[in-house]
């Protein structure tokens, strides 16, 4: 079988991006190899919020000092309390880079945490500061720092604790809990915990401009701490998917207000390296000693490094086409060697494991991406217009990463977009309406449709490198 | 979600929602969400509907999350709502599954919920909406979800 994301893909980036983590983050700071490893050691501990706790209370008192000392910068800073808040969204506006909804969602909040953690520990001096997290399974209740009208801490909140809200009991988490899967766990604490406590908190903190509340870092830092428990204490993996891994999560500020960003796969390692959890239990899961050693460190940080072993192994690959430069303004349409009749055994039993996938690469970025391509099954006559609601319909995907007009992008690598589209359920469609016969040719349109019911410039040209269909099962974990 | 495309960030948005569908094995619809292909409506006067589970839901071997997709929110005010999700048994016996909320609380979405092996070929599923917040009497709440669907992998 051939795999599709090959290791050695995800070893490079990974390698690029501990690489990266190791020389910008601590290895340009410490300045050798030595005193990275004694920073890795002794990086911040973000430790669970609580009273009666003197190491609690120090982060406390910095963290208010970091967050009157954002107040008080220019507004131009882009350090500043408002600027930082910004970046997730606003009151009024809503959301801004921020991602929900999106396979994203860990790891654009982990690195928003990190870079304002690194904020906070510049501005007050205090380079062993962690952000403390709020466990809201174990303490409900908001923290009474948090509560004082006196203090910057303070903002007004519908409630002032959780208490009463299943979202956050052990009875909804530890299901959760037990799922292995890094995309439905993450999707699932979104909704459920996540979503509660912003919302069920209320008011600024169930906006999109949360982050102007400080009670928002300490939830996200718990949602964060949700994630590392699962994926370093519980032993789950996250994906090693390439595209995953090499998203690009950017319009962070770093320490001196200068721009910065990450990928997806080096915020995997973030808790192993820049920072670490004081354990506490979530649900049933109860909390974890201290890594005792380096060699039980280096074990967990490989299998980190190296990702999920979750990946799609291609039982069948059927080329559509090779090379070629395609115009947005008209669809695209090829026909294959293949008829319904030869994928019978996927199209005619709803419950197979195997699924059938148009792989779309292009060879490079188009110069705009003002625009998504809506993939059709065997409809030869499709363009812009045709609705979604159409059987032949299958999926879209859209571009990310064309840096804007006049800008170099500043990625830390350039990926060749390829999509992946599931047409499955649309041969299956068609199949039960009697379009897709034994002896019926299948064929493939993509059709460019711009976002604003207009393209930005009609002549861009798509750089088409490959298209195939691959037949696959869902998800292949092993170990 | 989708529908609410406009400029850069909900670009990358859109990106990677299709692209996570994508990988998930799920298609994913490229273009507005009529409200027509809502089957539910919930509002504050009718906060909870039952869904039947049928011969066409293929649930012989279980599955392993409910999905549930809010296409459309009127909540002007924003009042917090929570979504419970519960399987009632032929027999009329409840058991919650889990339950979600939207954030902010006008944003629609698609969640999930584990079905914890609970969920059978039989029975039934019960949403709830909760408005967790007092609610003045000149305000509505408008919710519509499409039909529920059941996830196995």
């Amino acid at each position: 079988m051939e795999n599709l994301f090959p290791d050695t893909l995800n070893r490079r980036v990974f390698i690029k991006g501990l690489g990266f983590v190791s020389a910008s983050l601590l290895f340009g700071i410490m300045g050798g190899c030595e005193e990275l490893a004694e920073a890795i050691k002794n990086r911040p501990v973000r430790r669970r919020l609580r009273t009666g706790s003197p190491e609690v209370d120090a982060d406390i008192d910095t963290y208010r000092q970091a967050v009157t000392l954002m107040k008080g910068l220019a507004v131009a800073d882009q350090r500043s309390w408002n600027n930082q808040a910004a970046i997730h969204g606003t009151v009024a506006g809503g959301f801004n880079f921020c991602q929900h909804g999106t396979p994203h969602f860990f790891d654009w909040h982990r690195a928003y945490l990190f870079y304002f953690e690194k904020i906070c520990q510049k501005l007050t001096g205090n380079s062993k500061f962690g952000l403390p997290y709020w466990n809201w399974n174990q303490n409900p209740d908001i923290h009474p720092a948090f509560l004082d009208q006196a203090s910057v801490l303070f903002l007004a909140r519908t409630r002032t604790s959780m208490s009463g809200n299943s979202a956050i009991s052990t009875a909804e988490l530890d299901p959760i809990f037990l799922d292995p899967n890094f995309f439905t766990f993450a999707q699932q604490i979104e909704g459920t915990p996540h979503n509660n406590v912003h919302t069920f908190i209320g008011q600024t903190m169930g906006t999109g401009g949360s982050a102007s509340d400080p009670l928002f870092w300490v939830h996200h830092c718990m949602v964060d701490y949700c994630w590392a428990k699962w994926n370093i204490d519980l032993n789950n993996d996250n994906t090693n998917d390439s595209t995953w891994i090499g998203t690009d999560n950017t319009h962070f500020v770093d320490a001196d207000g200068n721009p910065a960003s990450t990928t997806a796969g080096i915020t995997t390692l973030m808790p192993l390296l820049s920072y670490q959890y004081e354990s506490s239990a979530i649900g049933s899961s109860p909390a974890v000693a201290v890594l005792k050693n380096k060699r039980e460190f280096q074990k967990i940080e490989k299998r980190i490094r190296e990702g999920a072993p979750i990946r799609f192994d291609i039982k069948q690959r059927i080329s559509v086409s090779e090379k070629a430069a395609v115009s947005i303004a008209r669809p695209f349409s090829k026909e294959l060697r293949l008829s319904g009749g030869e994928l019978g055994s996927i199209i005619n039993n709803d419950a197979t494991a195997d699924r059938v996938f148009a792989s779309i690469e292009y060879a490079e970025l188009p110069p705009e991406s003002d625009f998504a391509v809506r993939v059709f099954v065997n409809l030869p006559s499709a363009n812009s217009s045709t609705p979604t609601d159409d059987p032949h319909y299958a999926g879209s995907f859209a571009f990310f990463g064309t840096p804007l007009p006049g800008t170099q992008s500043t990625s830390a690598h350039q990926h060749q977009p390829a999509f992946l589209v599931n047409i499955t359920n649309t041969l299956q469609k068609l199949r039960r309406n009697q379009e897709l016969k034994d002896a019926t040719q299948i064929s493939v349109q993509l059709v460019p449709v711009p976002f604003g019911g207009k393209f930005e410039k009609e002549d861009t040209q798509l750089q088409l490198d490959r298209i195939d269909l691959i037949v696959t099962p869902v998800i292949v974990k092993e170990r | 979600m989708i529908s609410k495309l406009r400029g850069k960030p909900t670009i990358l948005r859109f990106c990677c929602c299709v692209t996570f569908l994508a990988v998930m094995g799920v298609s994913c619809s490229g273009g507005n969400i009529a409200e027509s292909d809502a089957l539910y409506h919930l509002d504050q006067n009718k906060t909870s509907i039952v869904q039947r589970i049928e011969s066409k839901d293929r649930l012989d071997e279980g599955c392993k999350f409910v999905q549930v997709e809010v296409v459309k929110v009127v909540n002007p005010k924003r009042y917090a709502l929570t979504f419970k999700v519960r399987y009632r048994s032929s027999e009329g016996n409840e058991t919650p599954l889990g339950s979600f909320s939207l954030y902010p609380a006008d944003n629609p979405g698609k969640f999930i919920v584990p079905a914890q092996g609970k969920v059978r070929n039989q029975g039934a599923i019960v949403l709830s909406m909760v408005i967790e917040d007092k609610m003045d009497p000149k305000d509505t709440i408008e919710v519509a979800v499409k039909r529920i669907t059941f996830l196995k992998e």
